[in-house]
Protein backbone atom coordinates (compact mmCIF):
# COMPACT_ATOMS: atom_id res chain seq x y z
CA UNK A 1 0.00 0.00 0.00
CA UNK A 2 1.83 3.05 -0.99
CA UNK A 3 2.02 5.78 1.79
CA UNK A 4 4.42 8.66 0.67
CA UNK A 5 3.92 10.29 4.19
CA UNK A 6 5.44 7.13 5.81
CA UNK A 7 8.24 6.93 3.68
CA UNK A 8 8.98 10.56 4.15
CA UNK A 9 9.19 9.50 8.13
CA UNK A 10 11.78 7.18 7.47
CA UNK A 11 13.71 9.28 5.05
CA UNK A 12 13.41 12.26 6.83
CA UNK A 13 14.97 10.15 10.40
CA UNK A 14 17.66 8.14 8.23
CA UNK A 15 18.60 12.04 6.75
CA UNK A 16 18.80 13.68 10.20
CA UNK A 17 20.97 10.33 11.73
CA UNK A 18 23.17 10.78 8.79
CA UNK A 19 23.72 14.61 8.56
CA UNK A 20 24.65 14.52 12.40
CA UNK A 21 27.03 11.54 11.83
CA UNK A 22 28.83 13.41 9.16
CA UNK A 23 29.72 16.38 11.71
CA UNK A 24 32.18 13.14 12.95
CA UNK A 25 34.54 13.33 9.81
CA UNK A 26 35.37 17.38 10.94
CA UNK A 27 35.86 16.55 14.32
CA UNK A 28 38.66 12.96 12.90
CA UNK A 29 40.27 15.66 10.86
CA UNK A 30 40.95 17.53 13.67
CA UNK A 31 42.13 14.56 15.49
CA UNK A 32 44.37 13.46 12.94
CA UNK A 33 45.90 16.98 12.70
CA UNK A 34 46.43 17.00 16.60
CA UNK A 35 47.82 13.64 16.33
CA UNK A 36 47.27 12.97 20.43
CA UNK A 37 49.07 10.00 21.79
CA UNK A 38 46.48 7.31 22.98
CA UNK A 39 48.47 6.11 26.20
CA UNK A 40 46.55 5.49 29.02
CA UNK A 41 43.09 6.15 27.28
CA UNK A 42 40.49 3.52 26.29
CA UNK A 43 41.58 3.74 22.74
CA UNK A 44 45.87 2.18 24.05
CA UNK A 45 46.00 -0.81 21.35
CA UNK A 46 42.76 -0.06 19.67
CA UNK A 47 43.63 2.21 16.83
CA UNK A 48 43.77 -0.30 14.08
CA UNK A 49 40.25 -0.97 15.46
CA UNK A 50 39.13 2.71 15.38
CA UNK A 51 40.63 3.17 12.22
CA UNK A 52 38.76 0.52 10.31
CA UNK A 53 35.49 1.63 12.21
CA UNK A 54 35.91 5.30 11.40
CA UNK A 55 36.84 4.29 7.54
CA UNK A 56 33.96 2.08 7.28
CA UNK A 57 31.59 4.47 8.54
CA UNK A 58 33.44 7.26 5.89
CA UNK A 59 32.70 4.95 2.91
CA UNK A 60 28.36 4.34 4.43
CA UNK A 61 28.20 8.00 4.86
CA UNK A 62 28.88 9.19 1.65
CA UNK A 63 27.53 6.19 0.32
CA UNK A 64 24.82 6.13 -2.34
CA UNK A 65 22.25 5.52 -0.08
CA UNK A 66 23.58 7.82 2.31
CA UNK A 67 23.23 10.59 -0.23
CA UNK A 68 19.77 9.64 -1.59
CA UNK A 69 18.20 10.14 2.05
CA UNK A 70 20.10 13.36 2.69
CA UNK A 71 18.85 14.78 -0.91
CA UNK A 72 15.15 14.00 -0.35
CA UNK A 73 14.73 15.14 2.91
CA UNK A 74 11.96 17.48 2.73
CA UNK A 75 12.40 19.92 5.79
CA UNK A 76 8.55 20.58 6.38
CA UNK A 77 7.81 17.30 6.91
CA UNK A 78 7.62 16.73 11.00
CA UNK A 79 8.24 12.76 10.34
CA UNK A 80 5.26 12.10 12.34
CA UNK A 81 4.31 9.71 9.86
CA UNK A 82 6.05 6.29 11.84
CA UNK B 1 -21.75 34.83 -9.21
CA UNK B 2 -20.77 36.88 -6.38
CA UNK B 3 -17.36 36.44 -3.94
CA UNK B 4 -16.53 36.62 -0.21
CA UNK B 5 -13.03 36.68 0.54
CA UNK B 6 -12.18 34.49 3.89
CA UNK B 7 -8.83 36.50 4.65
CA UNK B 8 -5.41 35.01 5.21
CA UNK B 9 -4.58 34.84 8.13
CA UNK B 10 -7.68 34.14 9.30
CA UNK B 11 -9.79 34.94 12.08
CA UNK B 12 -9.12 32.03 14.40
CA UNK B 13 -6.85 29.06 14.62
CA UNK B 14 -7.40 25.69 16.47
CA UNK B 15 -6.20 25.66 19.94
CA UNK B 16 -4.78 22.63 19.78
CA UNK B 17 -3.53 21.88 16.27
CA UNK B 18 -3.59 25.06 14.39
CA UNK B 19 -2.32 25.87 10.88
CA UNK B 20 1.31 27.24 10.94
CA UNK B 21 0.96 31.14 9.83
CA UNK B 22 4.33 32.64 8.09
CA UNK B 23 5.34 35.07 6.08
CA UNK B 24 7.36 35.42 2.87
CA UNK B 25 8.00 38.74 1.20
CA UNK B 26 6.04 40.38 3.72
CA UNK B 27 3.17 38.21 2.45
CA UNK B 28 1.39 35.80 4.98
CA UNK B 29 0.36 32.02 3.85
CA UNK B 30 -0.98 29.44 6.26
CA UNK B 31 1.09 26.21 6.30
CA UNK B 32 -1.10 22.64 6.80
CA UNK B 33 1.34 19.86 7.77
CA UNK B 34 1.44 16.60 6.14
CA UNK B 35 0.39 14.40 9.09
CA UNK B 36 -1.56 15.87 11.51
CA UNK B 37 -4.49 17.72 10.66
CA UNK B 38 -3.98 21.61 11.27
CA UNK B 39 -7.24 23.82 11.15
CA UNK B 40 -7.74 27.45 10.87
CA UNK B 41 -11.44 29.16 11.25
CA UNK B 42 -13.56 32.11 9.75
CA UNK B 43 -16.31 33.42 10.54
CA UNK B 44 -19.01 36.00 8.82
CA UNK B 45 -22.64 36.97 8.01
CA UNK B 46 -23.54 35.43 4.88
CA UNK B 47 -24.51 38.23 2.54
CA UNK B 48 -28.13 39.13 1.60
CA UNK B 49 -27.62 38.39 -1.77
CA UNK B 50 -26.66 34.71 -1.08
CA UNK B 51 -28.86 32.16 -3.01
CA UNK B 52 -27.19 28.68 -3.65
CA UNK B 53 -24.35 26.64 -5.01
CA UNK B 54 -21.66 27.60 -2.46
CA UNK B 55 -18.50 26.94 -3.55
CA UNK B 56 -14.92 27.04 -1.43
CA UNK B 57 -12.15 28.72 -3.39
CA UNK B 58 -8.61 27.34 -2.01
CA UNK B 59 -5.51 29.11 -3.91
CA UNK B 60 -1.95 27.17 -2.54
CA UNK B 61 1.60 26.09 -3.21
CA UNK B 62 3.58 23.42 -1.78
CA UNK B 63 6.50 24.15 0.50
CA UNK B 64 8.76 21.67 -1.72
CA UNK B 65 6.37 18.72 -2.96
CA UNK B 66 6.56 18.23 -6.79
CA UNK B 67 4.33 14.97 -6.59
CA UNK B 68 1.52 14.04 -4.88
CA UNK B 69 -1.81 14.86 -3.77
CA UNK B 70 -3.30 18.04 -1.40
CA UNK B 71 -6.55 17.54 -0.19
CA UNK B 72 -8.52 19.81 2.06
CA UNK B 73 -11.71 19.28 4.14
CA UNK B 74 -14.55 22.15 5.51
CA UNK B 75 -16.83 22.33 7.83
CA UNK B 76 -20.14 24.53 7.83
CA UNK B 77 -21.76 25.61 11.12
CA UNK B 78 -24.99 28.05 9.82
CA UNK B 79 -26.76 29.86 13.06
CA UNK B 80 -30.00 31.78 12.39
CA UNK B 81 -30.87 35.03 13.63
CA UNK B 82 -33.76 33.73 16.21
CA UNK B 83 -32.38 30.22 16.28
CA UNK B 84 -32.54 27.88 19.64
CA UNK B 85 -29.07 27.64 19.43
CA UNK B 86 -25.80 28.28 21.65
CA UNK B 87 -23.47 30.22 18.91
CA UNK B 88 -20.59 29.27 21.43
CA UNK B 89 -21.46 25.63 20.81
CA UNK B 90 -19.69 23.84 17.89
CA UNK B 91 -22.65 22.28 16.02
CA UNK B 92 -20.62 21.59 12.48
CA UNK B 93 -22.11 20.19 9.32
CA UNK B 94 -20.53 16.89 7.88
CA UNK B 95 -16.76 17.83 6.27
CA UNK B 96 -16.94 18.33 2.35
CA UNK B 97 -13.51 16.43 1.59
CA UNK B 98 -13.81 16.16 -2.07
CA UNK B 99 -10.60 14.26 -3.85
CA UNK B 100 -7.43 15.32 -3.24
CA UNK B 101 -5.76 17.21 -6.32
CA UNK B 102 -2.36 16.77 -8.21
CA UNK B 103 -0.17 19.22 -6.82
CA UNK B 104 1.66 21.89 -9.56
CA UNK B 105 5.01 19.84 -10.68
CA UNK B 106 6.51 22.78 -9.54
CA UNK B 107 7.69 23.71 -5.63
CA UNK B 108 5.61 26.99 -5.60
CA UNK B 109 3.50 26.65 -8.29
CA UNK B 110 -0.11 27.67 -7.73
CA UNK B 111 -3.19 25.82 -7.59
CA UNK B 112 -6.90 26.17 -6.92
CA UNK B 113 -9.04 23.78 -5.47
CA UNK B 114 -12.57 24.06 -5.79
CA UNK B 115 -14.73 22.73 -2.57
CA UNK B 116 -18.76 22.42 -3.48
CA UNK B 117 -20.03 22.73 -0.26
CA UNK B 118 -22.95 20.24 -0.05
CA UNK B 119 -23.25 20.08 3.44
CA UNK B 120 -23.66 23.98 4.30
CA UNK B 121 -25.80 23.43 7.37
CA UNK B 122 -28.42 24.70 5.38
CA UNK B 123 -27.35 28.05 5.55
CA UNK B 124 -29.28 31.16 3.87
CA UNK B 125 -28.33 34.85 3.76
CA UNK B 126 -28.50 36.65 6.91
CA UNK B 127 -26.55 33.52 8.99
CA UNK B 128 -23.84 33.93 10.97
CA UNK B 129 -22.08 31.09 9.30
CA UNK B 130 -18.63 29.57 10.56
CA UNK B 131 -16.17 27.90 8.37
CA UNK B 132 -13.65 25.32 9.85
CA UNK B 133 -10.62 24.40 6.87
CA UNK B 134 -8.43 21.67 7.50
CA UNK B 135 -5.84 19.32 5.41
CA UNK B 136 -7.02 16.33 4.13
CA UNK B 137 -3.82 14.33 5.73
CA UNK B 138 -5.44 10.60 5.40
CA UNK B 139 -6.51 11.79 1.93
CA UNK B 140 -3.74 13.13 0.12
CA UNK B 141 0.00 12.37 -0.07
CA UNK B 142 1.91 15.28 -0.96
CA UNK B 143 4.99 15.33 1.57
CA UNK B 144 5.53 18.45 3.61
CA UNK B 145 3.61 21.63 3.97
CA UNK B 146 0.44 22.76 1.84
CA UNK B 147 0.96 26.75 1.72
CA UNK B 148 -2.35 28.15 1.64
CA UNK B 149 -2.68 31.38 -0.13
CA UNK B 150 -5.81 32.84 -0.53
CA UNK B 151 -9.66 31.60 0.36
CA UNK B 152 -12.81 33.03 -0.67
CA UNK B 153 -16.51 31.75 -0.98
CA UNK B 154 -18.22 31.89 -4.18
CA UNK B 155 -22.16 31.54 -4.86
CA UNK B 156 -25.09 32.49 -6.83
CA UNK B 157 -26.65 35.47 -5.74
CA UNK B 158 -30.31 36.00 -6.07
Amino acid sequence: MQDTKKVQSLINAAAVAIEEARKLEAIRTKYIAASPSVTGTPLQGKLTLLNKFLGDLDTLLNSEAANLLVDNKVASHRGKAL
Amino acid sequence: MSTVILTVPPQGFDSTNPAGLEYTNAVPKLLFDDTTSEIVYWMLRLPSDFSSAPVLKVQYTMASATSGTFGVSVSIMAVTDGDAADVDTESYDTANSPTASTVPGTAGHLDEISVTLTNADSMVAGDLVFFKLARNVAGDTATGDAEVRAVSLEYTAS
